[in-house]
Parts: C-alpha cells; sequence; structure tokens
C-alpha cells in the first residue's frame, strides 16, 4: 500500500501547497468519489497516483487501465451503478477514449462522472498539442476549464456535482502548467462514504433512441447556459466601460492577471475569467459583450472561445452592434504553442498603445552570466545505461547489414527517442501508441508489389498492452511480413513507472499475476524469440535474421529499465577508459563512444584528448566496453 | 562555413554509392565505420575525420598515376598495355590439382611463405563460404585447397588490416589488379596509423578483366542452383561464351556469359589495369594452352622468386608465343581504353583519376603488335 499522502487527509482547513494535478484528485475526494481509473501519460499522470493513496477497495478503488477508453469504461461502470467515478487521460488519451465517449454520451451517467483530461500545450511531453474542448462540444458534453490550484479543487466538485444533477458526463479540462504547477490549496471536507452500488430494475444506458437521446443532450445543455452563468468560476473584474475586455480560460487567467499587473492598465481594461467553456454561459457572457466594444482572447491552444465568442456575436447582431474580437486569428496571440505573460503583454501593448519596459539590459546580462553553465548542455537523449539505447545499436546495425534500406516504425515511449541521434535516427514514423505495428502491417503487405525495403516495428510493453495487440493481431490474420520488436523494460518509464499489467503490481499495491507479454504473442501463433539487448552481437544476428523472414516475427528484447535496474540492483560494473589505449580523435575510431555511441556515461575530455567515464552518472551496464574498437573501455565486476 | 568533405563521405557517397567501389578491401576494417557483411561494405554511422587512411588506401580514391608509377616503378606512366615488364613467360606446375590453371598462383606463394621473415600468405577463401574472403593462411599444407578462383569480388584486403593490428610481418598477398595498387597505396601513405607502411609485402598480382559483384552474383546462383557446392569455375576462351560451374558431386552447370556479365561489379568498368601493373609478378591464363599460365615478371623481388621455383624445377616454363603476346597486350589496351571512356564519361578523369599529359593519347593510339 502506498504511503498516505497529506491530500488523502480529512482536515478540514488545512492548507497545503499541491500541485494542480493533486488539487484536482483532492477535488474528486472531496466529491466522495468511489472508482478512479486512467492510463498513465504526461501531464494527467499524478491524479490516479494520488488518489491511489488514498485507495482502499471498500471505499475508493484506483486503477491503471490498459489504455483510456478501458479506464472510461471502468468508470461509466461505476457510475451506472450509482458511485461517483473519475477517469483521467492526457490529451492524445480522450482519442482512445472517444469513441466510448461519443456513446456514453447519449446513454447519459448515474453517479457523477468526471472525465479529466489535460492537455500539453505546446507538446512537451507529447506527440501533438491537440486542444480537446473541441471535443466536448463535438460530442455535447459540458466542460470546464481549471485556471487555478484551489479552483481546480473546487470545480471537480462542482463537476461531479452537475454531471450527477443533469446525467450527464462532464469534462474538466486542464494544462500542463497547472496540472505540474503549485499553489495553496485549503482543504474541504471529506465526505462520509455511505450505501452500497446498485443498478435499479427499469434502467438502461444505452443511445437509444438515438433522436431522442440526441435531443435530451442538447436540452441539458440548454439549461447550463442559465447554470452556468451563475456559476462562480465565471468572474469579472474591472471598469464598468473598460477600453478592452480580456476574455480568458485557464492558464491564460493567471498570464493575464500578471500582464494587466505589469502593464498597469487595470483602470482601462476589464478581465472577465471563465471557467464554463461549453456550454456559453450565455447571459454572464451577454453582460460582458455589452460592457465593452473590443475584446481580447486568452487561450491555450486553438481558438475555441474565440471562435464560439465571434458565432455568438454573428447571431446577435443587433443586440451587440459592432464588436471587434482580438486573438489568435487578428494575429495577437500565437496559434500554436502554449502561452507567457509575454504574448498578453505584447498583444495589450499593441491593443493599448502602451509599452512595457522589461528589466535593464544589463540586468538580463547579469543573469545570463550568473546561470550559464548551472545546467549541463546535453542533448534529448537515452538515460546513461538504458536498454533502447543498446536495442537501436543492435537494430542499426542489423538494417545496415541487411542492406535493403530498410526503417523502423515507431511508437508512444521513450524509444520514441529512435527518431534522434541518440536512438540513432532509425526511426521514420510516429503516431499513436500501438501505431508502430498498425503502419508497419501496412507496409509489409506492399511485398508482393515490389517492395524490397524490410519494416521493424517496435512497441513498448506498456504500449503493447495499451494498444499493440489488435494490430498484432491482424498481422498474423492479413499475413504482413514484417518484425515487430517488443522493447520490454518492465516499466512505463516515460510516465514515471506506473504498473502495468506485466509488471504484476497494481496502483492499489496488489500483487498480481504478470502477464507475459511473450506468451500472448505465442499464442496469437507467433514464434517468438526474446534476447537481452545488452548481448549487443546476439541481439543484431537476431533482428538480421528476422529481417530475411518471409513471414512476420516478433522478437522481445528484455532488459529493466536502467533507472529502475539502478534502483534495485546497483551497478553491475565499475567502468575504467584504459588512457593509454584510447586513441580518441585519431583515424581508426574518431571518437566512437562519445560522438557515435552517445551514452551520457562517457566524457570527452577535450585537454587530454581521451574519452572518460562520468562516475557520477555511468549506471555500469558495461555495454560500451564492447562498442570501442580499440578495447579501451574495461569493465570491473562489483560484487 | 565550408568544410573539407571527410573522408567517409567521399568513400561512401561518391566512390561506394556510386557504383566505383572495386571490392578490394583496403577501406575495410580499420575502424569502426567500415566493414564488411555477407560480400557487401556496410556503414550504420558516419566518421567526421578527413585525410583518413580508408580514403587514402582506395584504388578508386583521388588517384595521381605518375606519383604512384613514380614511386614504385622509379619510372614514368606511360599507359602501356601491361605496364612494367621485365619477362613474359608460359608457366605451370605439373600435376597441379584443384588450380585454376597451371597452379603457378599457389606454387609462388608456397616458395614465397617459406622465405625468411614471412608470416603467412594472404589469399581469397572461398569454398564451403557463401561469399569469397581474405583469409591469412600461416600453414602452406593448407594452401592446395585454396587453389581456384571465385569470380566475385572477395574484399580481401579488408583481412589484411585485421592481421596487422596485432602482427606487422610481412605477407605474400595474392590479389586482383585493384588490390595490388591499394597495396601499394597502403605502402606508401605517410599517416601516423598507418599499420601497412614500408612493409616488405610480396605482391603475386592476378589478371582481371572484371569481377562480379558478390551479392547479386551469390542470389542468381541460388535462384539456380540453390545451395549446391561448387568446386570450381571457369570462363573458358571465346568463342565459348559461357560460364562453367563445376560441382562437387561431379556435375558441371553452363551460365550463358551475357546473364554473368550483367553481374559484372561496376566499379570494374573504369578500371585501368587488367594485368596487375603494380604486382611484383603477374600470373593469367595463357589462351589456347589449357592448363598453363601466362606470367608476367615485374620487379626484381618477383624475378628472384620466380627463378628460384624455375631452378627447383616446380615450375616448368615456355616462351610466350608472339601471338599470344600481342593477343594479350591488344586485350589489354582494350580495357584501358574502355576504362578511359567510362571515367570520361562519369567526368572523373582529371578530377579523380590523373594521368599525365600524352598517356590518354597514348592508350587509345595503341596499335596491335606495338607493346612492350
Ligand atoms: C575475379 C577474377 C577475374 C579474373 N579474370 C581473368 C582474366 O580475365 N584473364 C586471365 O587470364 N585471368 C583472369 N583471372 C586469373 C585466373 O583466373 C587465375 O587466377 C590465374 O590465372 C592464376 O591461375 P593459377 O592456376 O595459378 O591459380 P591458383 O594456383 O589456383 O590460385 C588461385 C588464386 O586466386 C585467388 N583468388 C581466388 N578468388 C579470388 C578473388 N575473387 N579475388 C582475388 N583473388 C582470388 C586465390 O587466393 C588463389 O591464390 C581472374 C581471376 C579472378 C579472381
Ligand atoms: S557502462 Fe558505459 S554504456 Fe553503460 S552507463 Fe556506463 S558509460 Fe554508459
Ligand atoms: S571508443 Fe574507445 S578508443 Fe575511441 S574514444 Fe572511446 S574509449 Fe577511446
Ligand atoms: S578509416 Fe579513419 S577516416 Fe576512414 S572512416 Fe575509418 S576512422 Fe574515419
Ligand atoms: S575500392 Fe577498395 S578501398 Fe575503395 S571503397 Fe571499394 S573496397 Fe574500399
Amino acid at each position: 500500500m502506498p504511503p498516505r499522502h497529506p491530500v488523502t487527509l480529512n482536515e478540514p482547513g488545512r492548507a497545503e501547497l499541491l500541485m494542480g494535478n493533486e488539487a484536482i484528485a483532492r477535488g474528486a475526494l472531496e466529491a466522495g468519489v468511489r472508482v478512479a481509473a486512467a492510463y498513465p501519460g504526461n501531464p494527467s499522470s499524478e491524479i490516479i497516483e494520488t488518489l491511489a493513496r488514498a485507495s482502499d477497495p471498500k471505499r475508493l478503488h484506483v486503477q491503471w487501465s490498459v489504455n483510456e477508453k478501458v479506464a472510461l469504461e471502468v468508470a461509466a461502470g461505476a457510475s451506472f451503478f450509482g458511485l461517483r467515478a473519475l477517469a483521467a487521460m492526457k490529451q492524445n488519451g480522450l482519442n482512445v477514449a472517444y469513441d466510448f465517449l461519443t456513446n456514453l454520451n447519449l446513454c447519459g451517467v448515474k453517479g457523477g462522472l468526471v472525465v479529466v483530461v489535460c492537455d500539453d500545450p505546446g507538446g512537451i511531453s507529447s506527440s501533438n498539442e491537440q486542444d480537446t474542448r473541441f471535443m466536448a462540444r463535438l460530442t455535447d458534453i459540458p466542460l470546464l476549464e481549471v485556471s487555478g490550484f484551489e479552483n481546480a479543487r473546487d470545480m471537480v466538485r462542482y463537476a461531479f456535482d452537475l454531471s450527477e444533477s443533469t446525467g450527464s458526463v462532464f469534462m474538466v479540462r486542464s494544462v500542463t502548467r497547472i496540472s505540474h504547477g503549485r499553489g495553496p490549496v485549503t482543504f474541504g471536507p471529506l465526505p462520509e462514504i455511505s450505501g452500497n452500488p446498485r443498478f435499479e430494475p427499469g434502467e438502461a444506458f444505452t443511445p437509444f433512441p438515438i433522436l431522442a437521446k440526441h435531443e435530451r443532450r442538447h436540452e441539458v445543455l440548454k439549461g447550463l447556459e442559465e447554470t452556468f452563468s451563475a456559476s462562480p468560476f465565471n468572474t469579472y473584474t474591472g471598469p464598468d466601460d473598460p477600453e478592452l475586455i480580456v476574455v480568458t480560460s485557464g492558464i491564460g487567467v493567471l498570464f493575464s492577471e500578471e500582464a494587466l499587473d505589469l502593464l498597469e492598465v487595470r483602470d482601462r481594461v476589464g478581465i472577465a475569467r471563465m471557467g464554463t467553456t461549453w456550454p456559453l454561459p450565455l447571459t454572464w457572457i451577454g453582460n460582458i459583450l455589452e460592457k465593452s466594444t473590443r475584446f481580447l482572447v486568452v487561450e491555450e491552444v486553438d481558438p475555441f472561445i474565440e471562435n464560439n465568442l465571434k458565432e455568438f456575436l454573428g447571431g446577435n447582431t443587433r443586440r451587440f452592434g459592432t464588436k471587434t474580437v482580438y486573438g489568435k486569428a487578428s494575429g495577437h496571440i500565437p496559434s500554436v504553442g502554449g502561452l507567457a505573460p509575454e504574448h498578453v503583454i505584447g498583444a495589450l501593448e499593441t491593443l493599448l498603445e502602451v509599452s512595457y519596459e522589461p528589466r535593464p539590459r544589463a540586468y538580463i546580462r547579469l543573469v545570463k552570466e550568473k546561470t550559464s553553465g548551472l545546467v549541463i548542455d546535453r542533448a534529448l537523449g537515452f538515460c546513461p545505461g538504458c536498454p533502447h539505447r543498446a536495442s537501436f545499436w543492435a537494430i542499426k546495425n542489423a538494417l545496415a547489414k541487411d542492406g535493403r534500406k530498410g526503417i523502423v516504425t515507431g511508437d508512444i515511449g521513450c524509444y520514441a527517442m529512435a527518431m534522434w541521434p541518440s536512438g540513432y535516427s532509425v526511426a521514420k514514423t510516429l503516431q499513436a501508441m500501438g501505431s508502430g505495428i498498425g503502419v508497419a502491417a501496412g507496409m509489409g503487405i506492399l511485398d508482393t508489389m515490389g517492395k524490397d525495403q524490410p519494416v521493424i516495428a517496435v512497441c513498448g510493453d506498456s504500449t503493447f498492452f495499451h494498444a499493440a495487440i489488435p494490430a498484432l493481431v491482424n498481422t498474423r490474420f492479413n499475413t504482413s511480413p514484417f518484425v515487430t520488436i517488443i522493447l520490454d523494460n518492465s516499466a512505463t518509464a516515460m510516465t514515471g513507472f506506473q504498473p502495468h499489467p506485466g509488471t504484476g503490481m497494481t496502483c492499489m499495491g496488489q500483487s498480481v499475476d504478470p502477464i507475459e507479454v511473450e506468451d500472448i504473442c505465442r499464442s496469437i501463433g507467433f514464434a517468438v524469440k526474446t534476447l537481452d539487448p545488452f548481448d549487443l552481437p546476439a541481439t543484431e544476428a537476431a533482428v538480421l535474421e528476422a529481417l530475411r523472414a518471409d513471414r512476420p516475427q516478433v522478437l522481445i528484447f528484455k532488459r529493466t529499465c536502467a533507472l529502475l535496474a539502478l534502483k534495485e540492483t546497483g551497478k553491475a560494473y565499475r567502468m575504467r577508459v584504459d588512457a593509454e589505449r584510447c586513441i580518441g580523435e585519431a583515424c581508426g575510431c574518431d571518437r566512437y563512444c562519445t560522438r557515435v555511441f552517445k551514452c551520457p556515461g562517457l566524457i570527452w575530455n577535450p585537454e587530454t584528448e581521451k574519452a572518460e567515464i562520468d562516475e557520477a552518472i555511468c549506471t555500469g551496464c558495461g555495454v560500451c566496453a564492447d562498442i570501442c574498437p580499440e578495447r579501451a573501455i574495461h569493465r570491473e565486476i562489483l560484487s | 562555413m565550408s568544410r573539407e568533405a571527410t573522408s567517409f563521405k567521399v568513400l561512401t557517397e561518391e566512390i561506394i554509392e556510386k557504383g566505383e567501389c572495386a571490392r578490394c578491401g583496403a577501406c575495410v576494417e580499420l575502424c569502426p565505420y567500415l566493414s564488411l557483411y555477407e560480400g557487401a561494405i556496410v556503414y550504420p554511422d558516419a566518421c567526421d575525420l578527413t585525410g583518413g587512411r580508408c580514403l587514402s588506401f582506395c584504388p578508386k580514391g583521388p588517384l595521381d598515376l605518375e606519383a604512384l608509377a613514380r614511386m614504385c616503378w622509379n619510372g614514368p606512366y606511360e599507359g602501356t598495355p601491361l605496364g612494367p615488364v621485365s619477362k613474359v613467360v608460359m608457366a605451370r606446375v605439373p600435376g597441379s590439382a584443384g588450380a585454376q590453371y597451371g597452379g603457378v598462383v599457389t606454387a609462388l606463394v608456397r616458395a614465397a611463405v617459406s622465405e625468411n621473415g614471412m608470416a603467412g600468405a594472404l589469399l581469397t577463401a572461398w569454398k564451403d563460404r557463401a561469399y569469397p574472403e581474405g583469409a591469412v593462411l600461416d600453414d602452406p599444407g593448407d594452401l592446395p585447397y585454396h587453389g581456384g578462383v571465385h569470380y566475385a569480388a572477395g574484399y580481401g584486403l579488408a583481412a589484411l588490416n585485421r592481421f596487422r593490428k596485432s602482427n606487422p610481418s610481412p605477407l605474400t598477398i595474392v590479389g586482383l589488379p585493384c588490390q595490388a595498387m591499394a597495396l601499394r597505396r597502403m605502402h606508401a601513405l605517410d599517416h601516423e596509423r598507418n599499420i601497412h607502411r614500408n612493409k616488405d609485402d610480396l605482391v603475386i598480382g592476378l589478371f582481371c578483366t572484371w569481377a562480379l559483384e558478390p551479392r547479386p552474383f551469390r542470389e542468381e546462383m541460388i535462384r539456380r542452383f540453390g545451395s549446391r557446392r561448387v568446386t570450381r569455375y571457369d570462363i573458358p576462351p571465346p568463342p565459348a561464351n559461357r560460364f562453367d560451374v563445376f560441382f562437387e558431386d561431379g556435375d558441371k552447370a553452363e551460365i550463358p556469359l551475357d546473364v554473368i556479365r550483367s553481374l559484372v561489379n561496376p566499379g570494374c568498368r573504369t578500371c585501368l589495369d587488367m594485368t596487375a601493373e603494380f604486382a611484383d609478378i603477374s600470373v593469367g591464363a595463357a589462351e589456347g594452352f589449357e592448363g598453363w599460365n601466362t606470367v608476367i615478371i615485374r620487379t626484381p623481388k618477383g624475378a628472384a622468386l620466380f627463378e628460384r621455383l624455375n631452378g627447383e624445377r616446380i615450375i616448368e616454363t615456355r616462351a610466350l608465343p608472339v601471338a599470344s603476346l600481342a593477343h594479350l597486350s591488344e586485350a589489354a589496351a582494350m580495357k584501358k581504353k574502355k576504362a578511359l571512356n567510362a571515367l570520361a564519361e562519369k567526368d572523373l578523369l582529371d578530377n579523380r583519376v590523373t594521368l599525365p599529359s600524352g598517356t590518354r593519347e597514348a592508350i587509345f593510339n595503341f596499335q596491335p603488335g606495338g607493346g612492350k
């Protein structure tokens, strides 16, 4: 059982500095959530991790599901039995769950059901920066946007109440900078948990009759237009007849407040903070729109509020007359990426014809001087001793030896970095979870049309359970000769080592029989070969052999993630570079270890012109000893 | 910032990928960047050095023939069909089973490796292998097994690079014309990490009109014969126009020579040398005289070895008929002409290969019967 987290304490009035995701978890606890499920994904993972610490089989079930769709299904199951349930996911995850969600909306819910989606503007730890707010509107479900920490807690509680009273799934949207930011939250009480889950005779949760159910959605949204207008999450501060009103949501609220303060224009500009973004709170927003003629919409990522406002204005020209809405379409706010206070300051400078002096240049120069060198300049790459480095080394060499210009289809996980030099740039495609195998299957079938380049799909162990199994079954069914390599590092490493079906542990701390990737592949019908990627020659040989086969092949590269291994078993070797043997930049090596192999545990010393081991970060995996052409890197076994 | 192209980049992009590589093996196994796998050079990673050994050794790399000739022959590069010749004779080893023709090469090797200081011989081994490859033999007892030729290029000099990493001794080296030239460049290069510099190797050259590209040739053989074991290949003299394959079980098969020609290594098309002009002694077939070799003795070292064999009556010799010599010169001159044209077509003359002024004309104007 994971240790208790302060968030789990029933101490009303207690103030804690909480991460946005912890505040969301706290909101769910204060709302009496009974089931919470998710698939890990930055920036959403900490919601479930936090709730797991309050888990208790009788009161609160928390799980890492195999994917987001299953997570939402699990939550819905609980809701149909009358319990409050939460499903959390990152923006890409909503796509996985969306098929279910677009039916669930019609079915309605019983216990409050809240879907928390954490968007990642800028795609800091994602493969895209999609704005999921459109997806709430698309499927007719109400949408709330958190804009602070206490606000997040309050909003989640509010979402549960309304979800239950309207029988509608609610979506709460957070963004990276709130989910991963921190702020003070004063706890409210945790409710008594009582009552047994129950499915009443006569109840049913189906989308039929579709038209009636669809109609019902529209009625709920219509009603919410008024409910939201009275909601405490939509507020206005500023003069009664401002020159301009900043309409904003999410992290945009914090940045806009900062901009107004720095520019000292509060007497000229009002700020309308919108917490309920869909459906539009018509009465409230109508009042706001009447206050001024110029509006600047500040939101991440796409123009959701901006477009909705324009639509509303366009339909009510008689009432509102001519209004100007600035934002992304007008070019005042960037149309891609995450926001920063500078963006709002810049827009206001133009619109108000004011100018802002940041700090003097000399100061900025001084700061740069003082801080440079504090952080080591390191390219994005695998950790020291990462098994993926060895895996892609073997794959790269095998592809070169095979000589047919084969390619690798990548997938989501740490190993996505195989598209960059750390993974020798072998991966050439990258889309959704599990799609590496599916895309490769589409390439493999082209052999009969004259394709002569082999294809390798890579897939992590967690990704395998998430979405790769159907693609693999498809490969066996619609035979497609390509090589699947499952990079099994026994961890969902990229998102923080959450357990998955192969690790034999649930997030509630129960141990269960691990599900072996190998067994699943075998039962689909593949003759699976399992290899240790640290054995470079054997791994390379196996890849080469698989590339030559004319039937689909599955290889499993099994080696625990370096970070876990270091924690669990410590260093296997102490490494040393023999300076006598190291020829460094000379013809015959050209810094092969540091320039090509690129483990950060190896460093180039420009003074001695030799390679060295960085003892502080080398994990002692020993792999580099096998790649040095001069056998200058030595392993010493540590007991 | 304009930077000199790296040796690796020129070698891989301008030579290997443009179909210029002769597959001699001189650039292979010097470092982790260029290695050999199943009849092809593989290079998964890029090196960023300039002035590297790989490109300096490569017989298809930037080459000034005049400079190389002056260094090896103490004379100019004149473009004569057969290169410097001290003597041309016919020879054979009586009763040499398993040899390609007269068995002179194997006999020369056997005699040479017994000389003082020789650590062994570098041959191209191919029997029981999917691809021919270089092998250093230190036991002359194994020599008979390594007679006969494989017509695919074998990158034999890769084995020399491997061998010299741990053993600096001189070797007797059997190689094709491109390999003889590469060897001279390896002996000459002034580079602090050149392990071949000034080595006293004895170079036995083979005549060669072309070699085959290893992977396509193997594919063709597998397509036709599966994995049947071959003991000998031969190209009988014109007008036969066939390529003969002899199997272990005594069977023989024929492949039309045109099929085989389509598998010729493209790099051979720009090769100027048919008779291994940079060798100490060169050996080829004696057309029309089954079981005999044509031998061109070039250097004093080559002459001494040949005379030793002759004196010990290991080989028998006879004069090469004038008509045969004329025919040989004509064939060699033809190869030069075709190569010059191909070099010009690829815009490599003067850019990559430099010939002294007048030599080009000498090659084009060569008249049969006028050779040395
Ligand atoms: C690719 C190729 C093309 C040739 N073309 C001609 C030609 O056009 N005209 C001509 O007269 N002669 C040619 N020869 C030479 C000829 O085939 C004989 O090698 C030569 O006459 C010596 O005969 P031998 O009986 O003394 O050989 P052996 O005593 O049988 O010795 C043969 C030697 O050839 C070497 N060898 C075998 N395969 C290869 C290879 N792929 N690359 C390098 N060395 C190899 C072996 O190491 C062995 O030492 C060619 C040889 C090769 C390999
Ligand atoms: S042993 Fe070598 S490869 Fe492994 S972590 Fe240390 S430096 Fe990196
Ligand atoms: S690969 Fe070996 S020889 Fe080359 S720089 Fe590294 S330690 Fe030195
Ligand atoms: S031989 Fe030298 S220059 Fe050429 S690739 Fe190898 S290390 Fe680089
Ligand atoms: S001709 Fe020889 S040295 Fe040149 S690239 Fe080919 S194998 Fe290497």
